[in-house]
This record gives C-alpha cells, sequence and structure tokens, in this order.
C-alpha cells in the first residue's frame, strides 16, 4: 500500500506483541501501549467507553495509532485524511472481496464447460457463483470508506 | 470564518486557564476542565515521546473518543465527528486560527 510520505509502521496483536515492524524506532511499541492504555482510562473518565485511535502531530515526522496499527509518516507530507482512512478493513475486505470474485468466476468456469457440477440441476449451479460475486463485487468497494473505520 | 468548511465539525474551544471557552458550533457535553487536565498531560508526554521517537517538536494531537474526534493543537480544541470529518479540512481549520 502506498501513504504520502510514509516512513515505517508497527501492527501488534491484542497483547502488544510485534506482528510486523517495518522502519519504526524499538520503543515505538512501549509508547504506544503507555498512550493507549493512558488514552482508554481518560475516555472512561470523560464518559466514553474506549479511545478508539489517536495521532500525534511533530514539526519532522507524525503518528497515527488506530486498530493494533501504527503508521509514521513525514508531517510536510502527510495525507490526514488518508492516513485516516486507510485504518478501514481494506487489506481483509479486498482480498476476501477478490477472492470471492474470483471463486466465482471459477465456478462459473465450471458451471459452463466442465461436467464437475453436474450433479446440480442448470440453475442451481449458477446460485453459488452468483452470490459470491456479488457478494465479492460489494467487498471490493466498500473495503474502502471512510466510516468502516471503526468496525 | 473557515470553520464551516470541515465536515462533521461539531465546535472549537480555546483553552483559558484550566477551562475551556467555545469558539465557535455546538455546546459540547463533557467535563470541559478534566478534558483541559488531560489534553495539557497528554502534551507533555507527547513533546517527551515526539523527542524519543524522533518526531521533531510536537505540534498537536488527536484522539478519537468513541465517535468523537478531539484534536488539540496550539491553545485551540476541535470537536469533530470522527466518522463523517475530513482530517486534512480539520488541519487546515487549524493552520487558518493558529494564523491569525
Amino acid at each position: 500500500m502506498k501513504i504520502r510520505g510514509y516512513i515505517g509502521h508497527v501492527r501488534v496483536d491484542d497483547n502488544w506483541r510485534v506482528v510486523e515492524k517495518v522502519n519504526v524506532p524499538d520503543q515505538l511499541v512501549e509508547i504506544l501501549k503507555f498512550n493507549v492504555e493512558k488514552g482508554n482510562q481518560e475516555a472512561r473518565e470523560l464518559g466514553f467507553s474506549k479511545l478508539n485511535g489517536f495521532a500525534m502531530m511533530g514539526s519532522v515526522k507524525s503518528l497515527t495509532f488506530m486498530k493494533n496499527e501504527a503508521i509514521m509518516v513525514e508531517t510536510e507530507k502527510a495525507d490526514w485524511q488518508e492516513l485516516f482512512v486507510h485504518y478501514v478493513y481494506m487489506k481483509g475486505w479486498l482480498a476476501l472481496g477478490i477472492t470471492l470474485v474470483i471463486l466465482s468466476m471459477i465456478l462459473y468456469y465450471m458451471a459452463f464447460f466442465t461436467s464437475y457440477l453436474d450433479y446440480f440441476a442448470n440453475l442451481p449451479r449458477l446460485y453459488l457463483p452468483t452470490i459470491l460475486l456479488i457478494v465479492g463485487l460489494i467487498m471490493i468497494p466498500s473495503s474502502k470508506t471512510k466510516f468502516s473505520y471503526r468496525l | 470564518m473557515e470553520f464551516n468548511k470541515v465536515p462533521g465539525l461539531k465546535a472549537v474551544y480555546s483553552v483559558k486557564g484550566d477551562d475551556l471557552v467555545k469558539v465557535y458550533g455546538e455546546e459540547i457535553n463533557l467535563d470541559t476542565k478534566k478534558l483541559v487536565s488531560f489534553l495539557k498531560e497528554n502534551a507533555k508526554i507527547g513533546e517527551e515521546e515526539a523527542r524519543k521517537l524522533d518526531m521533531g517538536t510536537l505540534l498537536g494531537f488527536a484522539m478519537i473518543l468513541d465517535n468523537l474526534g478531539v484534536a488539540y493543537m496550539g491553545g485551540y480544541v476541535m470537536f469533530v465527528d470522527a466518522v463523517k470529518t475530513n482530517w486534512n479540512t480539520v488541519l487546515d481549520a487549524f493552520k487558518e486560527v493558529l494564523v491569525k
């Protein structure tokens, strides 16, 4: 994925173990953990349920954290909307959507040009790939909506 | 005012002493004094963290509490609907008030 001004990123699991780390300082995870724990506490004290994410803007580099992933960018080049919108389920949804579309194509192919699906009647053998195709085609564009940042 | 260009903007407040004074928008229903003390504390922590992480000096920060975006920079606090907003416009609005 391309993010303007991208420097590096780190992804952690729910127990703050590093899953993926690219070009960020070692102490970053510790700092993130501290900030999220503190932010959650503050959120609760202010009557909210939790901190969903945060951003820090420095004169040289900036940092965003949301959904177990922190991204570091050059402040000058950063596109903030892009950064926040990046935190949609993009990769997962996009990959799944594409997989479903491909799967549906394979099933269509099998239904029309091979005898593997002959066990099913003519129309029913098209039901599944059609459903997969529709779901896949819905998932691909919806993988990039700003509404999904809180999923 | 350029604030109306920010989608999902709820309000702009400025920090006065240990409390907030409304500059624009609707009333935000939370303990503003508590928020100010958190913001100041976080700014101090953030400054140190920015130094440790080689980010330069801390210009500002934002937190998303549930669906409320709280952005803090140069003594101003902006409250936005985190789902509806466009963060670039939030930043532009900040630049504008800070230059004035």
